[in-house]
């Protein structure tokens, strides 16, 4: 991957994101169509600031701050989802940061496997 | 949820010494310095019994010294590496190599330029300097092709400036590609990617790593690989024209030499035309075989450079030798890079895209809240008003003769 293609692989991982963790939801229960829009909208939130913002550590400060920030935005995105889920979500069997903590897993993993492919 | 809040608050506030310990920060960052005096400094001994400092050598003006400690009263520990000692300086002998320009005196530059190319995945990282321990300078991207002007004294690293970053890359091992075109002919059949070229076909190549790497992009039928070229018989190395041989007396032919023994093919008789297209590695290590075509024909075998066989006549063309093409392995480089200076002549930087990108996933992020705040705001108001219209309306009570009637409007009961 260029850096300067960062904008095609922004999209492409956001939609990738939101197919995975669209289906992981309806698997784990959530079917009422306003949750798994917030579960969508929750993803637009966290999913391009995550991809973007350790590419702008990279090329201003290299590339082991490129890494620490990527981890770093990773653990906020999942307190930042598990916030919006607990506050909109009508699902209530599964506490919300489980939820976060079990989808977010799940597209990171999903990514891994398909980038390995 | 409280504990759970809890948990997450622990976590964030352990991240910082996690990913510090886990990224390695060492208590004293070592650095290069450079002996700056014009007339050079000395370098000394501590002695902790008498806390005497006693000259132990003297410095040239502009060696390089690595920074290890620090001492009170305004020395720091260094180590020489040009006399192999450690030593003790006054800091005020030393100054600190932030960055390495080209007009440095430890930099070497290019009789003839080159073009080199990024072939990391991922890009490569641009120093101030030529060695890991100095500052980020930038990131290149693969596939980026720049000219190489300068490089450090061995070539592991060569300096970029394309007017968007400049400083120092490392090459080391096929990182980087160098643009020094040339061709080879094949002594035995080879794959390159998945294309099979025959023996005595003569493949291309555009671009090779450096001497660590060993390698050359060999390209053949459109297809291309990595292959290791570095004493490699496989390929002989070609060069414009090649030498005519010719026997004194009758030689042995081989089909192969190498370290599992030779395999003989025939012999020449005395006064037999030879071209010589390249060496290769016998047994003993030594460029001691030749892989040759006899004149009017095509097919290549090697034979042993037996001086008191082979007489040197002249000269041919490799294109008359082997009757095949052979490409042009002259190179242009791009003219030196000139600032920028009008903003219609400057295009977008990957530093432009990198941060745009980010302001638009921002935007973008800010929007979603947005949007969550409004659908479940509605939602919110359209249960509240659900829920006024389901409150029970009073019983009325009529009272008729000797009889009770009891109406209700929202219940079925009656009671007469």
């Amino acid at each position: 991957m260029k850096i300067s293609d960062l904008p095609l692989v922004m999209v492409r991982c956001l939609l990738l994101t939101i197919l995975i963790e669209g289906i992981i939801a309806i698997i784990i229960g959530i079917r009422n169509k306003k949750d798994i829009l917030n579960v969508i909208l929750a993803n637009i939130v966290t999913n391009p600031i995550v991809v973007s913002l350790p590419f702008v550590f990279l090329i201003t400060y290299g590339y082991k701050y490129y890494r620490i920030s990527f981890y770093v935005l990773e653990i906020i995105t999942l307190i930042v989802e598990g916030l919006i889920y607990y506050k909109v979500l009508n699902y209530k069997k599964i506490n919300p940061f489980i939820i976060s903590l079990i989808l977010n897993g799940s597209s990171y993993l999903i990514g891994e496997i398909i980038n390995h492919i | 949820m409280k504990r759970v809040f809890r948990l997450l608050l622990i976590m964030i506030m352990v991240i910082p010494f996690v990913a510090r310990a886990d990224m390695g920060a060492p208590e004293l960052e070592l650095y290069e310095a450079y002996v700056m005096p014009e007339g050079g400094a000395d370098y000394y001994d501590y002695n902790p019994t008498t806390k005497e400092y006693t000259v132990k050598g003297h410095l040239n003006e502009g060696i390089i010294v690595m920074v290890e400690s620090d001492y009170e009263d305004g020395y720091v520990g260094v180590f020489i590496s040009s006399v192999n000692q450690n030593g003790i300086m006054k800091v005020t002998d030393i100054a600190k190599m932030d960055e390495v320009k080209p007009d440095s005196p430890y930099v070497s530059k290019e009789e003839k330029p080159y073009n080199a190319k990024v072939a990391k995945i991922g890009g490569l990282e641009v120093k101030k300097g030529p060695s890991e321990k100095y500052e980020y300078a930038g990131w290149i991207d693969k596939d980026k092709v720049f000219t190489v002007r300068y490089s450090d004294y061995d070539g592991s690293y060569v300096y970029i400036d394309d007017g968007e970053v400049k400083g120092w890359v490392n090459g080391y091992r096929g990182d980087l590609l160098y643009n020094q075109p040339s061709n080879y002919i094949l002594t035995k059949s080879l794959k390159i990617d998945n294309v099979t070229a025959p023996k005595d076909a003569i493949v291309h190549s555009e671009w090779c790593t450096d001497m660590w790497g060993r390698s050359a992009v060999l390209e053949y039928n459109n297809a291309e690989a990595l292959i290791e070229v570095y004493k490699n018989d496989d390929m002989i190395l070609l060069e414009d024209e090649v030498k005519v041989l010719k026997t004194k007396k009758t030689i042995k032919t081989y089909s192969n030499i190498d370290y599992y023994g030779d395999k003989q093919k025939g012999t020449l008789p005395e006064g037999t035309e030879l071209y010589l297209l390249g060496y290769g590695v016998d047994s003993n290590d030594d460029f001691g075989k030749g892989y040759v075509f006899e004149k009017g024909k095509t097919e290549g075998f090697w034979i042993y450079m037996d001086e008191s066989a082979l007489d040197e006549v002249g000269y041919e063309k490799t294109s008359n030798a082997t009757k095949q093409e052979i490409q042009e392995t002259t190179t242009t480089v791009a003219a030196e890079p000139k600032e920028v200076d009008t903003v219609e002549n400057k295009t977008f930087s990957t530093r432009d895209v990198v941060i745009i990108s980010a302001i638009v996933g921002v935007v973008v992020a800010l929007t979603a809240i947005v949007v969550i705040v409004l659908i479940n705001k509605k939602k919110k108001k359209a249960e509240t008003t659900t829920v006024e219209s389901t409150i029970d309306v009073p019983v009325e009570t009529t009272t008729v003769d000797n009889t009770q009637e009891v109406k209700a409007d929202n219940n079925n009961e009656e009671v007469k």
